[in-house]
C-alpha cells in the first residue's frame, strides 16, 4: 500500500476524560482551581498595567450559597479583559495561553505568572459549566462578552447588553458532589492559603456584607519595605511563629538571582537525614509548602520561605523544574546561609555559639567542605575525649596537641588506658569529625592535630628496662609462638591501669580479615555460591598481620607468668610448666578479645573449650 | 548505658545520617561498632540489621569486596535462622544482594560461572519471596549486559520492558525492590548506550535533561547525576556539543568532591578531554583521584579511563610535558610530578587495556574492550 496524499485532521478531545486525567495525574487536589483562578486574575491585572502603569488592580471573590442551588464562586478582576477574538482563541483551545507570548509577540514579561493556559481548565475539576463575562481594556468601545464552556467540550459566546467596567468575571458553579470544594469557608481558606501574599488586593465578600481581606495587607517576610533591620527580624520571627510554628534561633535573609526569602534556624536539633520542607512562592502566589530540595543538603538545620520571579514551575505548578537555573539558585541560597554564619562569627559570636550548641553536626557538615567556615567555627565544635567532653578551643588551651582516633571501637579500647595515664585522646569516630580534624590540621597547624593509630599507642607506653626485658623474654617468646596460628603477635610493655593484664590491638584490616574468616566459616564448601565467591575473593587479598597482644608488666598476673615462663624454660622443669604458661597466655588472649567486644572465631571457641577442659582436668596441687 | 541502649543509639545515629555520597563513609564506623556490640551480646536482629546496612553502604561506596562479607553473613544467617528474623528483613536483604550482584561483573577474580550461579541464586530467592519477576529481570539484564552477553541481555530487557510496573507492590511496604522513574530511565538509557543506540538513549534521559522531572519529586539519590554524566558522550556523538556543555555544567556541580560519585565524575573528565578542555580537567582529576585511594584497581576503572583520556588528549594536542599530582598509591606516580605526556598516556593505557582483556577473557567476548575503545574514539570527534 502506498500513500498518495496526506490530509490534515483534528483530534476530538473528550474534555471530561481529560479533566479526569488532570485531576488524577497532574494536580494533587481539585482545590487548585482556586489558585488557578487567582492566578489568571493577577495575570490579567499585570497585563493591564503594561498599558496603564498606574492602574490599581483588585480581585473580588464572592460565593453565592443557597439551599436550592449548588454554591457558585464568582471571581472578578479589573484586569486587561478579553476581546471576542481572544475569547475564541484562548478559551476555546485547551492549553493555549495569552501568557506564552508578550504583547510584542516575544517572550512573556517576568510578571506574568501563568505559563500554561490551563488555568481555566482546572475549574472543570469542580464544575460542569464555567461562565466568563469580560470586557477588554485594550479598546475604549469594547463590548461586554459572555463565554459559556461546558465539560462536554462545547461552548457558546454572546455579546451582552450590559454595563461592565473592563475586566473579567468568572462564574464557577459546583458540580453535584463537589459542593464542598466551592463552599464559602473552604474557598476563603484556599484563597488565603494560596494568595495571602499576592501584590494586589484580594477580597472575599461573604454575602452578609462582611468583606474578608485576603491579600494586599500582609507584608511578605522577605521584603518589609522601609523597616529597620530589627523590625525586619521581628516581622520575620512573627511569620515563623505563625506559619512554621517555631521560634527561630536566627533569621537569615536570602537573596539569589530573581529569588528572595528568609531562612529560619530551627530551635531544636534537626535530623540530617530528614530534609526540611520549605514554602515557595512564585510571584507571591504559593507554589508549594513542601519543597525539600531548595537548599544544599548541609543546610538541614533551617527552614525557609522564598519568592521567585522566574523559576520554571512544573505543569502542575506544585514545584519547580529541576534545571540548571534551580541548581544555581540552590547554590546561591546556601551561600547566603553560610555567609550569615561567617558574619556572626565576626560580629556576634554569642549568637553563633547558641546556634552551634544546637546544630554542631550541621555546622560540621558545612565546615568539612568550606575552609573559611572550618577556620572560624572550629573552636566551638564539641569533642568527646578520654578525659570528658570539651570543645576544640578548650582542648587547645588545656592540652596543646590533639590526637584523635578514627574509630569508636578504637577509642573505647584506648580511652581507659589513655585516661589512666592522664592523656587526652579524641574520639573522631563520629559523623564528620575525622574528616574535619584532618582538614583542620592543615588549615590551623598551630593546633597540632594528628591521627593516632591504635597500634602506635603501645609506642607511647614507657619502654622496658634491660632487667624487665630479661624478665619477660621467655614469656613473650612462648606467647608469640602460642598465638602465631591465630595471626597475633605479642609484645610486653608497662602501662596503666595496672589491673589490665593484656590488651588486644587491631586495625581495620585486622578487623576485616577477622570478619571475613568468621563469615567463611558459616558456609559449607561447595554448597552456596556466596561461600565460593568469598573464597575466591579471600585468595586475592594480601594478608598482613595487623593484630598485637600487649602484655602489661605492671600487672601482677603477667609478672607471675613471666616468672613461671622463666622457670619453665629451664630443662629440669620440662613440658608441664610450659603448658601451663601457654594455657594462661591463651586465656589472656581470649580475655582481651572479649574485653574488646570481638566475636570469637571457631578456632578461638575451640581454644576456649581447651582451656576450660585443661583447667578441669588439671590434677589438684597437693595441699600443704 | 547498657549495651542495648548503645545499640539503639547507634542505630538511631545511622538512621539520622543522610544517605548521600558525602555522608555514606560516615555510616561505616557507626555500623561496624553496632555489629561488634550486637555480636558481643548475641543480639541476632541487630547483628543482621547493622550488617545488611553496612553491606548497602559499602556497595554504594563501590567497596564491593568489603560489602560481600556482611552480605554473605546475612544470607547465611537468613538461610539458617530466618524464622528468628522479621520477614521484612528478607526484603531488605534481597534488595541489597541484588544491588551488589550488579557490581559483581566488575570483580575480575569472580568467574563467569560464579556470576551465573549468583544470578540464579538471587532469582530463586526473589521468586521464593513472592515478588513478581519484573525487578529481577531488570537486574539480570544489567548483569548480563556488563558481562557482554548481549543476546541474553536483550531477551531479558524485552521481558522487563513488556511487564507493567506493579503499582500495588510499589505502594506497599515491600516497594524496596522497585525503581523510581529516574532509575527506570537510567536502566533503559544504559542498555541503549551499550548497544549503540544513542538517539533513543537520549530520549529516555530527556525528562532529566530538560528538567521536566520535578525538583521536588522524590527520586533515588544519585540517579539524576548518573544520567547527566552519561548523556555527555552520546550528545557529543550526536553532534550536540552545546547541549552537552550545558549538561556538563549542571552535572559536574552535583558530583564534585563526592567520593561515592567518582564514576559519575569520570564522564565529565572525558567530556573535557573530548572537547579540547583537557587542561581544565587536570585539577579536577587530581582532586578526585585523591578520593579513590580505597578503591581497588578494577573499581576505579571508570575514573582511570577518564584520567587516561585526559592525558591522551593532551598528548594528542602536542603537549610534550605535563605536571600532575598523582597520589602516591597510583601505579604511575612519580615523586617529581613531571611527566612526558605521551609516555604517561601509554603507561595509563596499558593496565586499562589489560584489565579490559581480562574481563573479556572471563566473559568470553570482546564487549569491555570495545566499550573502552568507543570511549577512546570520543577524542577523535574533537580532532575531526
Amino acid at each position: 500500500m502506498s500513500l498518495t496524499s496526506a490530509t490534515d485532521h483534528t483530534f476530538q478531545v473528550d474534555l471530561r476524560g481529560l479533566v479526569e486525567v488532570l485531576s488524577q495525574h497532574l494536580y494533587a487536589s481539585p482545590d487548585v482551581y482556586v489558585r488557578e483562578l487567582l492566578q489568571n486574575a493577577v495575570d490579567a491585572i499585570s497585563a493591564r498595567r503594561l498599558l496603564e502603569p498606574a492602574h490599581a488592580g483588585t480581585v473580588e471573590l464572592e460565593v453565592r450559597e443557597s439551599h436550592r442551588e449548588p454554591p457558585t464562586l464568582i471571581v472578578t478582576d479589573n484586569g486587561i479583559g478579553l476581546t471576542e477574538a481572544e475569547l475564541h482563541s484562548l478559551l476555546a483551545t485547551i492549553g493555549r495561553s495569552s501568557k506564552r507570548v508578550g504583547p510584542d509577540g516575544l517572550e512573556p514579561p517576568a510578571d506574568f505568572i501563568g505559563r500554561f493556559g490551563i488555568g481555566l481548565l482546572a475549574c472543570f475539576l469542580v464544575a460542569d459549566e464555567i461562565t466568563v463575562i469580560t470586557r477588554s481594556a485594550a479598546t475604549p468601545d469594547s463590548p461586554v462578552l459572555r463565554w459559556r464552556g461546558r465539560a462536554d467540550g462545547t461552548y457558546d459566546t454572546s455579546v451582552l447588553d450590559a454595563d461592565l467596567t473592563p475586566g473579567t468575571r468568572v462564574h464557577v458553579r459546583a458540580r453535584p458532589g463537589c459542593e464542598h470544594q466551592v463552599a464559602r469557608d473552604h474557598v476563603l481558606g484556599l484563597a488565603r492559603h494560596y494568595g495571602e501574599l499576592l501584590p494586589v488586593p484580594v477580597r472575599l465578600h461573604d454575602g452578609t456584607g462582611h468583606v474578608h481581606e485576603i491579600a494586599g495587607e500582609e507584608t511578605p517576610p522577605w521584603e518589609p519595605e522601609g523597616a529597620s533591620l530589627e523590625q525586619q527580624r521581628t516581622i520575620a520571627r512573627g511569620y515563623a511563629r505563625r506559619v512554621f510554628e517555631l521560634d527561630p534561633l536566627e533569621v537569615i535573609h536570602l537573596h539569589a538571582d530573581g529569588v528572595r526569602g528568609v531562612a529560619f534556624v530551627l530551635p531544636y536539633t534537626a535530623i540530617p537525614a530528614h530534609r526540611q520542607t520549605h514554602r515557595v512562592y512564585l510571584r507571591r502566589m504559593l507554589l508549594t509548602e513542601s519543597a525539600d530540595r531548595l537548599l544544599p543538603d548541609w543546610a538541614f538545620f533551617v527552614r525557609c520561605v522564598v519568592d521567585a520571579d522566574d523559576l520554571q514551575p512544573t505543569a502542575a505548578r506544585d514545584g519547580f523544574r529541576d534545571d540548571e537555573r534551580l541548581d544555581a539558585v540552590r547554590e546561591q541560597l546556601g551561600r547566603c546561609v553560610r555567609d550569615h554564619l561567617v558574619e556572626l562569627a565576626r560580629i556576634r559570636p554569642d549568637r553563633l555559639e547558641a546556634i552551634l550548641r544546637t546544630h554542631h553536626e550541621s555546622i560540621a557538615a558545612l565546615a568539612v567542605h568550606d575552609t573559611e567556615c572550618l577556620r572560624l567555627f572550629a573552636d566551638w565544635l564539641p569533642l568527646e575525649t578520654s578525659l570528658g567532653q570539651m570543645t576544640v578551643g578548650e582542648h587547645a588551651r588545656r592540652f596543646g596537641e590533639l590526637r584523635f582516633l578514627r574509630r569508636v571501637d578504637d577509642f573505647r579500647q584506648i580511652a581507659p588506658i589513655a585516661a589512666a595515664q592522664g592523656r587526652c585522646v579524641v574520639n573522631a569516630g563520629y559523623v564528620h569529625l575525622a574528616d574535619l580534624l584532618e582538614r583542620l590540621a592543615s588549615v590551623r597547624p598551630e593546633l597540632g592535630i594528628a591521627e593516632l593509630d591504635p597500634t602506635d599507642v603501645a609506642d607511647t607506653f614507657a619502654g622496658l628496662t634491660l632487667e624487665e626485658r630479661a624478665q619477660v623474654h621467655d614469656l613473650v617468646r612462648t606467647a608469640d609462638l602460642t598465638l602465631q596460628p591465630l595471626g597475633c603477635a605479642v609484645e610486653a610493655r608497662a602501662f596503666a591501669p595496672d589491673n589490665l593484664p593484656a590488651m588486644y590491638i587491631t586495625t581495620s584490616d585486622g578487623r576485616f580479615h577477622r570478619e571475613l574468616d568468621l563469615t567463611r566459616e558459616m558456609f559449607t564448601p561447595g554448597e552456596s555460591p556466596w561461600g565460593g565467591v568469598l573464597d575466591a575473593m579471600s585468595g586475592g587479598l594480601p594478608r598482613v598481620p595487623a593484630t598485637r597482644l600487649l602484655l602489661n608488666l605492671n600487672n601482677p598476673v603477667v609478672r607471675t607468668l613471666a616468672a613461671q615462663a622463666q622457670t619453665a624454660a629451664e630443662p629440669k622443669v620440662g613440658a608441664a610448666g610450659g603448658a601451663r604458661v601457654r594455657r594462661a597466655v591463651q586465656l589472656l588472649y581470649l580475655q582481651a578479645l572479649l574485653l574488646g567486644h570481638h566475636t570469637l572465631r571457631e578456632l578461638e571457641l575451640g581454644l576456649l573449650n581447651d582451656v576450660v577442659i585443661g583447667l578441669v582436668e588439671q590434677p589438684e596441687e597437693p595441699r600443704p | 548505658m547498657t549495651a542495648q541502649e548503645r545499640i539503639q543509639n547507634l542505630w538511631q545515629a545511622h538512621r539520622d545520617l543522610p544517605w548521600n555520597g558525602q555522608s555514606l563513609p560516615r555510616h561505616v564506623p557507626l555500623l561496624e561498632e553496632g555489629i561488634s556490640l550486637a555480636d558481643s551480646i548475641g543480639d541476632l536482629r541487630h547483628s543482621f540489621r547493622f550488617r545488611i546496612q553496612l553491606a548497602a553502604v559499602l556497595g554504594n561506596l563501590h567497596l564491593v569486596e568489603r560489602a560481600l562479607v556482611p552480605l554473605s553473613w546475612c544470607l547465611a544467617t537468613f538461610d539458617s535462622k530466618g524464622s528468628e528474623l522479621p520477614a521484612h528483613y528478607g526484603d531488605r536483604l534481597l534488595e541489597v544482594a541484588m544491588t551488589i550482584l550488579q557490581k559483581m561483573p566488575h570483580l575480575p577474580e569472580i568467574s563467569r560461572i560464579d556470576i551465573d550461579r549468583l544470578l540464579d541464586d538471587l532469582t530463586q530467592r526473589h521468586r521464593r519471596a513472592g515478588y513478581p519477576p519484573r525487578g529481577m529481570l531488570e537486574r539480570g539484564q544489567y548483569v548480563l549486559m556488563c558481562v557482554g552477553d548481549l543476546d541474553r541481555a536483550a531477551g531479558m530487557f524485552a521481558a522487563w520492558r513488556s511487564l507493567p510496573r506493579d503499582k500495588e507492590v510499589m505502594n506497599s511496604n515491600r516497594s524496596c525492590l522497585y525503581d523510581c522513574d529516574t532509575c527506570e530511565a537510567a536502566g533503559v538509557m544504559e542498555w541503549l548506550l551499550a548497544i549503540g543506540n544513542d538517539e533513543e538513549a537520549l530520549a529516555a534521559a530527556q525528562p532529566v535533561l530538560d528538567g521536566t522531572a520535578s525538583a521536588f519529586d522524590s527520586s533515588c539519590d544519585g540517579m539524576k547525576e548518573w544520567i547527566l554524566a552519561h548523556a555527555l558522550a552520546p550528545l557529543l556523538r550526536q553532534g550536540r556539543a552545546e547541549e552537552a556543555g550545558v549538561q556538563h555544567r549542571r552535572g559536574l556541580r552535583l558530583v564534585t568532591g563526592d567520593p561515592s560519585a567518582l564514576d559519575e565524575l569520570a564522564p565529565h573528565l572525558t567530556f573535557l578531554a573530548a572537547t579540547g578542555q583537557a587542561v581544565q580537567a587536570l585539577p579536577l582529576l587530581e582532586r578526585h583521584l585523591a578520593l579513590a585511594g580505597e578503591r581497588t584497581d578494577h573499581l576505579r576503572y571508570e575514573l582511570d579511563t577518564a584520567v587516561w583520556l585526559v592525558v591522551e588528549a593532551l598528548a594528542g594536542q602536542g603537549t610534550a610535558k605535563i605536571t600532575l599530582r598523582l597520589p602516591e598509591w597510583h601505579h604511575a606516580h612519580e615523586p617529581s610530578g613531571r611527566y612526558e605526556a605521551i609516555a604517561l598516556a601509554d603507561r595509563l593505557a596499558v593496565p586499562l587495556r589489560t584489565l579490559a582483556a581480562r574481563y573479556d577473557t572471563r566473559n568470553g567476548n570482546t564487549f569491555v574492550s570495545a566499550q573502552l575503545e568507543r570511549q577512546r574514539a570520543l577524542l577523535d570527534l574533537d580532532r575531526a
